[in-house]
């Protein structure tokens, strides 16, 4: 019978999303007590639970500097660098599913590039009116001013097909890189700060890098979730989507809007992290389906989960620490093409 | 006279400086199956796209029951009103029973789960168009004439009383192509609903319209019933075959038999 099916797929995909979340959680435990300093998860937890709930008994005896180590270096970093993840991995999922397009990413609408030319116009003028965090605003700027170039490029009486947006997003894109690369070339001595940045990093992140990032997802995930049906219907196409209801239109603009600002923050804190919000979607689509209801939540989680781990390898694992974006572009890039590669095939035979 | 279901009358509509539809004028009676027909571009997707409002004309009047279409909104639109493009690609591995249910959309309020009489629904329009033997198998993976069957049967599942269908069996074999239209025919005689098909077959069309819409130069040619609407004059005109046309006893219906250009007479 259908509805007992139902029911019970229902329960196992909520089990399954717990799971998920319980694996990030011990994932962040674990990694908090890694680096110089080891620290065993359950002085990581007996420093949480002194922090968050006050209970300072956990914490006596404990030398003072392990508390500082945790709560004050390692966890905001970590925090920031799941918050990233999973906000990549969701305006990765959201991406695709509006452009009908598996390939897309953050990248695509150029989204990601206009925060790099706002974050590299802002270390070439060496502009510091918001201290450390001007670096963040020009980011954050320059994505949202992209994305509202590729909206206008794209549009056709106030449509904008899926083919239109990626290659409209493409030709921004190139414009911004070469507008880098000038910059790049007039900066002189100040040219490996701007390839640092470019790189991605997560070096010295704060509790205000956390909270800005993980506000601005939580509130893409809300808008997200409250579209995810229309989002699945969308991949009708927009004539089926329209005639069953859904204003294509509007929650197009809409959920592009919020993607593009959810990147926008995640890039303005972390730099260029590529491959993420590629990935994930890939992976969570062939694990748990199509159905976005489903796919954003455990996407959000992968990611999340996925970002920590590789930032905790490059902070703690490796001899000396490798830009983030690198490590993720050097093992996700090769593992998408085996993916696609096996789709590929798969595709012949099937 | 009754109230029609649409009725449109200088309806214009151009892509940039390509005007399309130029001065349209005809109405859709209730209960009735109205076949599009006309060469190649001369706005019978268009036209489709206009009566089911994912294109706003650029002048004239298209009244569906009697209110603005463009006025009406879009969920209520769903309820009385579904539409299967040409273009049914789909590009992520749902399974044919959750597109299916797709078609229920409009009746699933944002968060609920669907209910007893959704399910009721998807799985009868999976087996009217013979694709319950395909419900757990993904979209991606079925074959073309699947895929339309697939998206038709979400939009039976969608339980609206007038359905718009461009070009319904183009992708199918003989068999399913009568299947899929007599169920339509069907539908109309039994159940009241009113179909408004864009066909490409000119006999399929004869065999299963009531009513034909000969479209020409983005205007109505001719716009009544079918018996009228096919002679060797308008199809001549419409599409420049030359064309008996005669009643067949065997076929059950009225039966176009298309010369090749230079035969005899």
């Amino acid at each position: 019978m259908p509805p007992a099916s139902q029911r019970r797929r229902q329960i196992s995909r909520r089990a399954l999303l717990w799971g998920l979340a319980l694996a990030v959680a011990c994932l962040a435990v674990l990694a908090t007590g890694m680096g110089y300093i080891p620290i065993s998860p359950s002085q990581v937890l007996g420093i949480l639970g002194a922090k968050l709930l006050g209970w300072e008994d956990l914490i006596k005896g404990m030398e003072e500097v392990l508390s500082h180590v945790v709560w004050e270096v390692r966890l905001p970093r970590i925090l920031t660098s799941a918050v990233v993840g999973a906000g990549l991995a969701l305006a990765g999922v959201v991406f695709q599913g509006l452009l009908l397009n598996p390939l897309a990413d953050p990248f695509t609408l150029g989204v990601s590039s206009g925060a790099a030319f706002g974050a590299s116009l802002s270390l070439f003028l060496g502009l510091d009116f918001l201290g450390a965090y001007t670096i963040c605003l020009l980011a954050f700027l320059g994505a949202v001013a992209t994305l509202f170039a590729v909206l206008w490029l794209s549009s056709l009486d106030g449509q904008h097909s899926p083919t239109s947006l990626i290659l409209s997003g493409v030709i921004v894109a190139a414009i911004l890189s070469a507008g880098i690369s000038f910059l790049k070339y007039l900066a002189e001595e100040q040219v490996s700060v701007i390839v640092f940045w470019l790189m991605g990093s997560f070096v010295g992140r704060s509790w205000l890098d956390a909270g800005f990032t993980a506000l601005l997802s939580a509130g893409g995930l809300a808008v997200f979730i409250y579209h995810a049906r229309d989002l699945n219907i969308m991949c009708l196409g927009d004539r089926a989507a329209g005639s069953l209801g859904v204003d294509t239109r509007r929650v197009r603009l809409t959920l592009l809007t919020a993607a593009s600002l959810v990147t926008a923050a995640c890039v303005s804190v972390s730099g260029i992290i590529g491959f993420v919000g590629l990935l994930v979607p890939h992976l969570m689509r062939f694990l748990v389906g199509p159905d976005h209801r489903l796919l954003l939540p455990a996407s959000a989680l992968a990611g999340a989960g996925l970002l920590l781990s590789a930032d905790t390898i490059t902070r703690a694992a490796l001899p000396h620490e490798v830009p983030i974006g690198v490590l993720t572009a050097l093992i996700g890039g090769p593992f998408f093409c085996y993916v696609f590669r096996r789709k590929q095939l798969g595709m012949r035979h099937g | 006279m009754a109230e029609a279901v649409f009725q449109i009358s200088g309806l214009e509509f151009a892509y940039g400086e390509l005007a399309v539809l130029d001065g349209l004028d005809f109405r859709v009676e209730a209960g009735r199956f109205l076949g599009v027909l006309g060469p190649n571009g001369c706005g019978k997707s268009t036209l489709l796209d206009l009566m089911s409002a994912c294109r706003r004309p650029r002048a004239g009047s298209l009244l569906f029951m009697g209110n603005e279409l463009e006025r009406l909104p879009r969920p209520r639109l769903a309820a009385s009103l579904a539409l299967v493009p040409q273009d049914f690609s789909l590009h992520f591995p749902f399974t044919v029973r959750e597109v299916v249910l797709m078609g229920r959309h409009p009746h699933i309020p944002r968060f609920a789960s669907p209910s007893a009489r959704d399910q009721a629904a998807v799985e009868r329009a999976m087996a009217e168009l013979e694709v319950t033997h395909l419900a757990g198998k993904l979209v991606t993976e079925i074959s073309g004439g699947e895929k339309q069957r697939v998206a038709l049967a979400r939009a039976l599942a969608q339980d609206a009383p007038v359905l718009l269908l461009d070009e319904p069996t183009s992708s199918l074999d003989v068999n399913h192509s009568l299947a899929v239209l007599s169920n339509l025919e069907r539908r109309v005689r039994r159940a009241g609903a009113t179909v408004v098909a864009v066909m490409h077959d000119i006999n399929l069309a004869a065999a299963y319209c009531d009513d034909l819409l000969l479209l020409k130069n983005g205007k109505a040619h001719f716009a009544g019933p079918a018996a009228q609407a096919l002679t060797p004059e308008n199809l001549w005109e419409v599409f420049g075959v030359r064309a008996r046309v005669s009643w067949d006893e065997y076929a059950g219906a009225r039966v176009v038999t298309l010369r090749k250009p230079g035969g005899e007479a």
